[in-house]
C-alpha cells in the first residue's frame, strides 16, 4: 500500500552473473515454503466436506434469518 | 429501523476477499525493491521471522476480534472494540480503525486510477509510442500532474480517477456478498493467471539468471543492520493489510462456527505467493536483464512507481507483443489495486450501517462524499505533497499504532485464554501452544518495539517537518503557499475528518442507548415499538 519511495543509498548489492549456492538455497526455500504452505492451505480448505465448513449458526446470532 | 447484517456467501469468498485486500501494488513493486536493497535472498530471513511472529499472529487477532464483534452486529473497529473491551474509551480508540482505512482510500483510488489509465494507453498504443520515443518518464510525469488531456479537455488523470471511483463505489454499493465477494472471485483468478503468464515470460527470457542472481544471492552482511529487520517487519505489516481495520470488518461477516484459523492462514499464504514468487521474480530480475547491473542504481532511484510505470513498459516494449504484455501488467496491477481499495472503504460503510443504522445506500453515499472531496484534494494536491502526507499517516503510522493496539487488546484485555478459545471456535486444526505464547507476549511486544523504533526514526523528520525546506512554495488550486503551510492544511483537514468521526461515534452510541431503553420499555409494556 505504501507510496513512499524507498531510499536508494543502500543499493549496492554484488552483481554476480549466476546464482550462487546460497542464492539457489534461498530461492528454493522461499519458493518452496510459500508454495507448500499455499498448496497445503488450499488443499485443506477445498478438500473439506461442505457440512464440516460451516456449522449451523444459533438462531439468536443468525442475522440473515 | 430494522437492520440485518450480511454474511459471506462462501468460505472461499471471504478468503479471496482478505487475500485481495492484502495483494496490492506493494507485492509487485515494493517487496522486490526492499529485498534487493536489503540483502537479496538474506532479506528473507528477517522477512519470514516477521511473517511468523508478527504477520500470521496479528492476522489471527484481527479475524478473531472481527468475528467476535460480528456476533453483536458490529462490523467496524469502534463497535468491535467496544464489545471486546467493554469500556467507554474503546469505541473512540477504535475510530482509528475506521479513519485509517478511509485515509488510505483518499489517495489510493487515485493511484489505482493511474493503472486503469495506463492499461487504456497500453491498449490504444499511446504508451508504446512514448516508449519508442523515449519519453515514457515524461508521459507518466505529465499524466499524474493532470497535464495530459482527454475528451472534453478534462485531464486524463481526473477522468480515470472518476471512473475508478465509480467502479469502487459500485462494487461496495452492491454489498458484501454481491459486490465485494463477487469481484474478488473474478479478480483473484485474473491476478493469478496474468501473474503466471508474466512469470513464465520472465523466466524464459535469455540472461534471466543474472537478474535472479541479483535478486536472490544472499548478502549476509546486511543482516547485522537493525534497519533491515525493521524494513522486513514493515513490509510484512503493509503487505498483509494488518493494522488497517479491513480484516476486522471482513471477519465480522464470517459465521460463528467458520474455521478462521485456516481461512486466515490461507489468505496470508496467498498473499505471500503473490509477493515472494510473483513479485520477487517479475520486476527486478527483468530490470537487470534489460538495463544491466550497472544501471540498476538509476532504476532504484526511480522508486517503486518509477519501476512500475516507467521501467516495466520499457522492458515489455523490448519484447514480442509489447502492447499485450503492457496491458497484462497494468490490468494485473489494477485488479490488485481495486481488491485492496474496496477493502479500505468497507470499514466506514459498516460503521454507518451498524452503528448509525443507515441503509447501505446511505452509508455508501456518506463514505463516497467524504472520499470524493478528499480524493480530489489528493488529485489536485499530488504535486504539492498531499498524497505523501496522507500516505505517512494512513499507510504507515496509523497501521502500526492500530496493529499494536489490537495485539494488546487481544492479549491483555480480551485475555489470551479467551482469545485462544475464540480463535479455535470452529477450527479444523489445533495450533501448537507455542503460538499462544507468541500471541500473548511476542506479537504485542514486537509491535510496541516496532512502533517506538518507527517514532524514533520518523518523528522529527516527518511529523515535525524537519526535512521540509521552510522557503519551498507550492501551488494548490491556484493558490500559492509555502509547503509547510500546505502540509499543515492537509493535516487540519484530516484532523477535521477524525473529529467528525468521533462526534458521530458519540451520537451513535447515545442514540443506540436511547433506542435500547425504548425497546426495553416497549417490551415491558407489551406494546409494539414503532
Amino acid at each position: 500500500m505504501r507510496v513512499s519511495t524507498p531510499p536508494a543509498e543502500n543499493w549496492g548489492c554484488p552483481m554476480p552473473e549466476h546464482l550462487t549456492i546460497g542464492g539457489w538455497i534461498f530461492l528454493c526455500l522461499g519458493w518452496g515454503s510459500i508454495g507448500a504452505l499455499t498448496a497445503y492451505c488450499f488443499r485443506h480448505i477445498l478438500g473439506e466436506k461442505r457440512d464440516e465448513i460451516v456449522d449451523p449458526v444459533p438462531p439468536e446470532l443468525d442475522h440473515d434469518a | 429501523m430494522a437492520h440485518t447484517r450480511e454474511n459471506w456467501g462462501s468460505r472461499i469468498g471471504v478468503i479471496l476477499a482478505v487475500a485481495g485486500s492484502a495483494i496490492g501494488l506493494g507485492n509487485f513493486l515494493r517487496f522486490p525493491v526492499k529485498a534487493a536493497l536489503y540483502g537479496g535472498g538474506a532479506f528473507l530471513i528477517p522477512y519470514f521471522v516477521a511473517f511468523v511472529l508478527l504477520g500470521i499472529p496479528l492476522a489471527w487477532v484481527e479475524w478473531t476480534l472481527g468475528r467476535y464483534g460480528g456476533q453483536f452486529s458490529h462490523g467496524s473497529a469502534p463497535g468491535i472494540l467496544n464489545a471486546v473491551v467493554r469500556r467507554p474509551w474503546a469505541k473512540y480508540a477504535g475510530s482509528i480503525g475506521v479513519f485509517g482505512p478511509l485515509l488510505i482510500a483518499f489517495y489510493y483510488i487515485y493511484i489505482e486510477s493511474w493503472l486503469l489509465g495506463f492499461a487504456w494507453y497500453s491498449i490504444t498504443g499511446e504508451l508504446m509510442s512514448a516508449v519508442n520515443a523515449g519519453t515514457v518518464s515524461a508521459f507518466f510525469g505529465d499524466y499524474i500532474v493532470l497535464k495530459t488531456r482527454i475528451v472534453n479537455a478534462m485531464p486524463a488523470a481526473l477522468f480515470f480517477f472518476l471512473v475508478t471511483f465509480a467502479i469502487n463505489f459500485a462494487v461496495v454499493g452492491l454489498g458484501v456478498r454481491r459486490g465485494i465477494e463477487t469481484l474478488n472471485k473474478i479478480a483473484m483468478p485474473v491476478i493469478l493467471v496474468l501473474g503466471l503468464v508474466l512469470l513464465i515470460r520472465v523466466l524464459t527470457t535469455p540472461g534471466i539468471e543474472r537478474g535472479m542472481a541479483f535478486m536472490w544471492n544472499p548478502d549476509y552482511s546486511k543482516l547485522t543492520n537493525p534497519r533491515v529487520w525493521l524494513e522486513a517487519s514493515g513490509q510484512i505489516f503493509f503487505t498483509l493489510s494488518i493494522g488497517i481495520g479491513a480484516i476486522l470488518t471482513y471477519a465480522s461477516y464470517v459465521k460463528r462456527k467458520q474455521d478462521i484459523v485456516m481461512s486466515s492462514l490461507t489468505a496470508c499464504a496467498s498473499n505471500e505467493f503473490a509477493e515472494v514468487i510473483l513479485g520477487g521474480t517479475i520486476v527486478i530480475p527483468m530490470a537487470i536483464v534489460v538495463y544491466g547491473a550497472t544501471n540498476i542504481e538509476e532504476i532504484a532511484k526511480m522508486g517503486a512507481f518509477g519501476l512500475g510505470f516507467n521501467t516495466m513498459p520499457i522492458i515489455f516494449g523490448k519484447m514480442p507483443l509489447p502492447a499485450l504484455l503492457q496491458t497484462a501488467w497494468f490490468v494485473l496491477l489494477f485488479f490488485a489495486g481495486v481488491t485492496s481499495s474496496i477493502s479500505v472503504l468497507q470499514p466506514s460503510i459498516s460503521f454507518f450501517e451498524d452503528e448509525m443504522k443507515l441503509h447501505r445506500k446511505g452509508a455508501v453515499s456518506i463514505t463516497g462524499a467524504v472520499c470524493l472531496v478528499m480524493g480530489l484534494v489528493a488529485v489536485f494536491g499530488l504535486e504539492a505533497g498531499a498524497v505523501d502526507e496522507m500516505d505517512f499517516w494512513g499507510g504507515t503510522l496509523l497501521l502500526v499504532v492500530f496493529g499494536a493496539f489490537e495485539a494488546v487488546v487481544f492479549a491483555w484485555l480480551f485475555g489470551s485464554k479467551r482469545g485462544w478459545k475464540e480463535l479455535h471456535e470452529g477450527s479444523s486444526i489445533k495450533l501448537h501452544p507455542a503460538f499462544r505464547f507468541v500471541l500473548t507476549w511476542v506479537t504485542p511486544i514486537y509491535l510496541i518495539v516496532l512502533l517506538v523504533a518507527w517514532l524514533a526514526t520518523d518523528f522529527g523528520k516527518v511529523i515535525l517537518l524537519q526535512g521540509v525546506d521552510p522557503k519551498a512554495g507550492v501551488t494548490f488550486l491556484g493558490c500559492v503557499m509555502s509547503k509547510v503551510a500546505f502540509i499543515w492544511l492537509i493535516r487540519g483537514m484530516l484532523l477535521a475528518v477524525l473529529i467528525a468521526l468521533n462526534v458521530t461515534i458519540y451520537v451513535a452510541w447515545k442514540r443506540n442507548r436511547i433506542d435500547a431503553r425504548l425497546d426495553a420499555a416497549c417490551r415491558e409494556l407489551g406494546v409494539p415499538n414503532a
